[in-house]
């Protein structure tokens, strides 16, 4: 089997997970891909690469931290932010340390509003 | 007088010699006229000329003499003169160096006063600069440790007081001033 390049498995990947297909299924057949060619140090990378192309066809998956379980009236008002995309995913994240606030992270962007950034904005 | 007068007129009246009658031998006068005539030849011709040669050299060695007392008065005049000129000379050279002794001396006591008030100024500036940059960097270490403090107190009491409501207020806060931007 060749070896294909990141970008490439990548759109595959998206391709195929915006025409439907199973997502386990293609993380299954990626994870497969990257033990046999010895890659799975590049995983987040492959990871981020699809995140990318999918937000880029207006599909996002937004990682949220927060000290707290969000409630959906705050699930609502996190993915109203993000309007111009077809389709938010939030993958959420429970971190005590960040103590409070939120901390909101794309493929390309950072918005970390938590107390403990504060904190650190504030020692520095 | 009178008596002289007399013994004229007797000789005139014996008819007598004039000379007879004075008294004077006339040969004798002759002898002695002729005597003194050869007596003063002899002088003129032998001894006025040696005493004239000594006279003339006596006066011609007074006369160098009082030259040489006139040369030497005038050599020493000359010589004053000269020495009273050169101590004039010496004494305007001493005074010029020494005027430009204390014109250099005025010079290197003002350099030395310059270099040390320039000296001193860099020492001042340099201790005022390092007393700035301490002070600056006490500031700046007091200023880190206040904040550190305050943030921990914050985080102490923002781990204290921040309940699940505050926290939803926060992060409603924070995602509406996301939307703003």
């Amino acid at each position: 089997m060749l070896k294909t390049s990141r970008r490439t498995v990548a759109k595959v990947i998206a391709d195929q997970l915006l025409n439907g297909a199973s997502s386990e299924k293609l993380m299954q057949q990626l994870a497969g891909y990257l033990v046999k060619h010895g890659l799975t140090k590049q995983s987040d990378l492959y990871l981020r690469d699809i995140e990318s192309l999918l937000a880029t066809r207006g599909h996002s998956i937004v990682d949220v931290t927060t000290a707290r379980e969000l409630s959906d009236s705050l699930r609502k008002q996190i993915t109203k932010a993000f309007a111009g995309q077809q389709s938010v995913v939030l993958r959420e994240h429970i971190d005590e340390s960040v103590i409070g606030g939120i901390r909101i992270q794309t493929s390309d962007k950072l918005f970390d509003a938590t107390v403990s950034e504060k904190l650190r904005q504030l020692r520095a | 007088m009178p008596h002289i007068v007399t013994q004229f007129g007797e000789a005139a009246a014996s008819g007598g010699n004039l000379f007879q009658a004075l008294g004077i031998d006339a040969r004798m006068l002759i002898f002695q006229i002729i005597g003194f005539l050869v007596l003063v030849f002899f002088m003129g011709k032998f001894v006025f000329p040696i005493l004239n040669k000594s006279i003339d050299k006596r006066e011609a060695a007074i006369r160098e003499s009082a030259n040489a007392v006139e040369k030497a008065r005038a050599d020493a005049a000359e010589a004053e003169k000269r020495i009273q000129k050169q101590l004039d000379e010496a004494k305007q050279q001493a005074a010029d160096a020494i005027d430009v002794a204390h014109k250099e001396a005025a010079a290197l006591l003002a350099a030395a006063e310059e270099k040390a008030k320039k000296r001193a100024d860099h020492i001042v500036e340099t201790a005022h600069a390092r007393l700035e940059q301490d002070e600056q960097a006490a500031r700046e270490s007091l200023r880190k440790e206040v904040k550190h403090l305050v943030a921990d107190a914050t985080e102490t009491i923002i781990k204290q007081k921040l309940d699940s409501k505050g926290d939803a207020a926060v992060i409603e806060s924070a995602i509406a001033s996301q939307e703003r931007r």
